[in-house]
């Protein structure tokens, strides 16, 4: 057992003792441990979403359902920015923009199939992340996000300017997915009931795209690359101190989130079949910011929760789309002021969790010793510590 | 050529009025005041708002438009100081992120909460200055672009008077070398920086009601681009410099004139930010700015 | 017995000051260093400079082998390059390449992940030693769970090391500031270092934790670790360190073991000072201190 986990770290030269004692598994029920409960919440809402379809299939309900879905994705990726690496990214359209137009002018100009143009949607926003990103990620947390607002506005003009993006007016009638000689334009019927394909297929694949995208990245918040994005979050100098390279994990975080915008960028443009540069401005930058911001940065759950608020709001209560704007941008100043860490934080425990209390390490006599431990010099040695002061501790970092 | 020279001094010392601000609060609390862009949009619209207020409209007069000026000053500069009170003031010891993120909130509140109030199209500014001109060198020089370089001028003369000569400035400078310290030799940090918020928003506000003058039409949204614009010069100069907002400013302005000029007009801010992202790539210091060695 | 570190007439300035002079000192495997000085002696610049956090203006520090002050040829000097270059990576080592070679650090004012747990924080610093992919974390393949399992056993092994005895699910900001310190020196220990640099190990403890930590320190050196402390706490370091550097201004004035430093009539005048001698250094000091 402990030969085989030695396999699973690479030779070095100092290895910790074996623990002192054994700890407890953590429970793993629904109701006694977190991510067991956290698991259960979402399983729950994937089988609401798959049902949804079966109760109401109108055009409109789809529509709104899979642009939310998208808007999950794309605050997925900015969270894996933003909430994990603590990159505050203000242009994260842009990667939107560059998957949509990507698979746009892959599938109309080129007349290449869906999945060929998801391939090149993929590999485009890696490229796109690192020419971003290589030469600003080394600039301050500050600099970073006005760099990144000119990077938004620099592919947003590009896309208008250009001839092959279809300038102003954008690229219209991009194809949806085809296999074969069927496409999903055709639609089918299960047990009599029709699914017209244009719109709730797309609410099918975005499902099933949003969900690996939510799962994958938990799991790459909670891996080795997770805990190093957290720790540049943190504090940069230390993560570098511990043999972080804080530059490739930077790096690293904002190609996942490009890769995880294109594939939005890509679900919307097969969504609506169209797409005109005014779906890449600043604005919506901002408002997936929110949408993360308000969840809690860092917090799957929190995200997914600030997400279908900033995109269903506006659906559900009319009046309330005019002045959505100015009503999440007060939002956003009073969460920053009274609750920084959003509404759901990263570091939530659930309430009726929090009441247990951690088992105690059982009382070994190696943690005695060190802990406890006898003087061994007498007093009389330690009253001749020099006079300067230590108080350099407190002095702290300045801002 | 000498055209394009003069047109780029003209909308450089717009973007070195706004850059200002942005150079000031950088410099003294290192925050970026997302919002300082609006804060010029606001100083447009509190013109507008009260000239249509006395039902003054199609006016050309330049004693008016100074009086204006004034109050648009004032008011702004005490929205800014409202704004520092409320918003950054409790973050102050915060992750930058935290405030970051808050003064994009307040961005956005500044936008939309004008778009509220006035409507989403832009509005007719009501002073509109008379464009009759003359020839100088090959270029044209009309006299309201005159009056605006003059204003512009003034306005920086007396901030560099003000940061250079009084107690006030001594103690602004203080606070940007060294906060704690400054506290400690009994300046009154949190009034050094409001005074700070007050000028530089004052002089967005200027720069906002010469702009409507200028231009003719404002809207809620005008301030967002000369935002990231006025950035672009505070970075060009070197951010914290006050003579390298000002000289940053000019330098954008004639940049972008000439930009637009060689590649198109519909290019002229991808040539800005492509500048920007290319001066903090490899010149994050600016033009004017000192190496600061990052301590740990 | 080689030397495992070899500081050669290390200098640093920034500005007009010069906060390194000159240092040269040199550490075996095994041993236990101090490295002593009034405050704003340079004694923390000089860390930062070893784990390659700081640029030295000039001289060289050796590894275990390993140059890690690397030197920008003549030509990009003249140009002017020097720091463009070295802020994009050439010409200069990166601080978390010298700890994969080895060398793991603490810092004055502890700075654990304030949002994440104890054990995470620890597991943070086997980064490097972890066998993990992309695909296999998307994929939670057996070897990325085993991966995992072996990191945190690993951490955990070295929690009960440096005998912490709290919940190591707590974040580090609910913790006591003793156990904190004991936390960071796990996180430094878990980089599987060669030697370690302590930055003022002992500041803000009571005695007790003092004691404590004393015992840890000649545990962590039994391991064949060599271990380098900054320290105000004469006591601690008279008891402790096997061999001594004094610094004063940047200069190292003095190098014996504690027997000899004691007597060495240079530091007990760097120390003690002329009286208006002493007034300047302590008020340069507070200068500084702030700052770093």
């Amino acid at each position: 057992m402990a030969g085989r986990l030695d396999q699973a770290l690479k030779h070095a030269p100092l290895r910790a003792p074996s623990p002192l004692f054994d700890r407890p598994r953590a429970p793993r029920g629904v109701f006694t441990s977190q991510t067991g409960f956290l698991r259960a919440l979402g399983g729950l809402a994937v089988v609401l979403l798959l049902v949804l379809p079966f109760m109401d299939a109108s055009r409109y309900t789809m529509s709104i359902a899979t642009s939310a879905l998208i808007y999950v994705m794309l605050c997925m990726g900015l969270n894996v920015v933003v909430g994990f690496a603590g990159l505050l990214d203000l242009g994260y359209i842009a990667f939107f923009a560059v998957g949509a137009y990507v698979s746009g002018i892959f599938t109309t100009v080129l007349g290449f199939p869906m999945w060929l143009s998801l391939i090149a949607t993929i590999c485009a926003c890696i490229i796109a992340g690192i020419i971003i990103g290589a030469p600003t990620l080394r600039l301050r947390s500050d600099y970073l996000a006005i760099v990144t607002l000119g990077f938004g506005e620099i592919i947003r003009i590009t896309a208008n300017n250009l001839d092959i993006t279809g300038g102003p007016s954008g690229i219209h009638g991009i194809p949806s997915w085809e296999f074969g000689g069927w496409s999903f334009d055709d639609g089918f019927s299960i047990g009599g009931i029709e699914f017209p394909g244009y719109v709730v297929f797309y609410y099918f694949v975005a499902l099933v795209v949003v969900v690996v995208g939510v799962i994958g990245a938990g799991r790459l918040g909670k891996g080795k690359m997770g805990r190093a994005w957290k720790a540049v979050r943190d504090d940069e100098d230390a993560a570098e101190a511990m043999g972080i390279n804080t530059y490739i994990a930077k790096i690293s975080a904002y190609i996942i989130g490009a890769v995880w915008a294109g594939m939005a960028g890509q679900l919307m443009a097969t969504h609506l079949s169209a797409i005109s540069p005014n779906s890449f401005q600043f604005l919506y930058s901002a408002l997936i910011l929110m949408a993360v911001v308000l969840g809690g940065m860092g917090s799957t759950p929190g995200v997914i929760i600030g997400a279908l608020f900033v995109s269903l709001a506006p659906e559900l209560l009319r009046d309330f789309a005019e002045w959505r704007f100015l009503i999440f941008g007060v939002l956003l100043v009073v969460v920053m002021l009274f609750r920084p860490a959003g509404l759901w934080p990263a570091t939530a425990v659930l309430p009726w969790l929090k009441r247990q209390k951690p088992q105690p390490p059982p009382f070994t006599s190696a943690v005695s010793a060190v802990d406890h431990g006898e003087p061994t010099v007498p007093p009389s040695v330690m009253e001749s510590v020099d006079g300067l002061p230590a108080t350099d501790a407190e002095e702290g970092r300045q801002p | 050529m000498m055209q394009l020279i003069w047109n780029g001094l003209i909308v450089g010392s717009f973007y070195a009025l706004v850059a200002l601000g942005y150079s000031m609060v950088y410099g003294i609390i290192k925050l970026l005041n997302f919002a300082h862009g609006d804060i010029y949009m606001l100083g447009a619209f509190v013109g507008f708002f009260t000239l249509s207020a006395f039902g003054i409209s199609n006016e050309t007069s330049i004693p008016l438009l100074l009086v204006i000026m004034l109050l648009s000053m004032v008011t702004t500069g005490l929205i800014g100081v409202g704004i520092e009170r409320i918003a950054y003031r409790p973050l102050r010891n915060s992750p930058r992120l935290a405030v970051l993120i808050t003064a994009i909130g307040v961005s956005f509140t500044l936008e939309y909460g004008v778009r509220q109030l006035f409507g989403p199209n832009p509005e007719a500014f009501p002073i509109r200055l008379a464009s009759t001109g003359f020839d100088v060198l090959g270029m044209r020089i009309t006299a309201s672009q005159l009056v605006l370089v003059v204003i512009a001028a003034v306005l920086m003369l007396v901030l560099a008077h003000i940061v250079e000569r009084t107690s006030q400035g001594r103690a602004m400078r203080a606070i940007a070398l060294d906060p704690q310290g400054a506290q400690l030799m009994g300046v009154n940090v949190n009034r050094v920086i409001a005074t700070v918020f007050f000028i530089g928003s004052a002089l967005a506000g200027a720069a906002g009601v010469m702009a409507g003058a200028y231009y003719g039409s404002i809207d809620f949204l005008m301030g967002f681009i000369i935002g990231l614009k006025a950035f672009t010069a505070a970075v060009i100069g070197g951010i914290g410099n006050l003579y390298g907002a000002m000289l940053g400013g000019l330098l954008l302005g004639l940049l972008e004139s000439f930009g637009a000029a060689w590649f198109g007009g519909e290019w002229r801010d991808v040539f800005s930010f492509a500048f920007l992202i290319l001066f903090l790539t490899f010149k994050p210091t600016g033009l004017l700015g000192a190496r600061v060695v990052e301590r740990m | 017995m080689s030397a495992l570190l070899e500081v050669r007439d290390l200098r640093l300035q920034f500005g007009g000051v010069k906060a390194v002079d000159g240092l040269s000192f040199e550490v075996r495997t095994g041993e236990i260093l101090a490295v002593i000085g009034p405050n704003g002696a340079g004694k923390t610049s000089a860390f930062n400079c070893i784990s390659a956090f700081y640029l030295p203006t000039s001289g060289s520090v050796e590894f275990d082998g390993n140059r890690i002050v690397r030197e920008v040829p003549g030509f990009w000097r003249r140009l002017g390059l020097t720091h463009l270059l070295q802020s994009f990576g050439f010409y200069r080592v990166l601080p978390s390449r010298v700890t994969k070679w080895g060398m793991a650090r603490t810092f004055q004012n502890l700075r654990l992940f304030r949002e994440l747990s104890v054990l995470d924080n620890v597991k943070t610093a086997m980064h490097a030693n972890l066998r993990e992919g992309f695909w296999s974390t998307l994929l939670h393949t057996p070897g990325y769970r085993r991966a995992e399992e072996a990191c945190a056993r690993e951490a955990r092994g070295w929690l009960d090391f440096v005998g912490f005895a709290e919940d190591e699910n707590l974040y580090v900001t609910q913790l006591p500031y003793g156990e904190q310190r004991r936390v960071e020196i796990a996180r430094a220990l878990a980089t599987s270092p060669k030697l370690l640099l302590l930055d003022e190990p002992a500041a803000g403890l009571n005695f007790n934790e003092k004691q404590s930590l004393m015992e840890l320190i000649r545990k962590i050196r039994d391991m064949g670790v060599a271990v380098v402390l900054i320290e105000h706490d004469m006591g601690l370091v008279m008891e402790l360190a096997e061999r001594i550097v004094v610094l004063n201004y940047g200069k190292e004035i003095a190098d014996g073991t504690p027997e000899e430093i004691k007597n060495d009539p240079v530091v007990i005048e760097a120390y003690l000072g002329v009286d208006e001698d002493e007034g300047g250094a302590t008020s340069t000091a507070r200068a500084d201190g702030g700052r770093s």
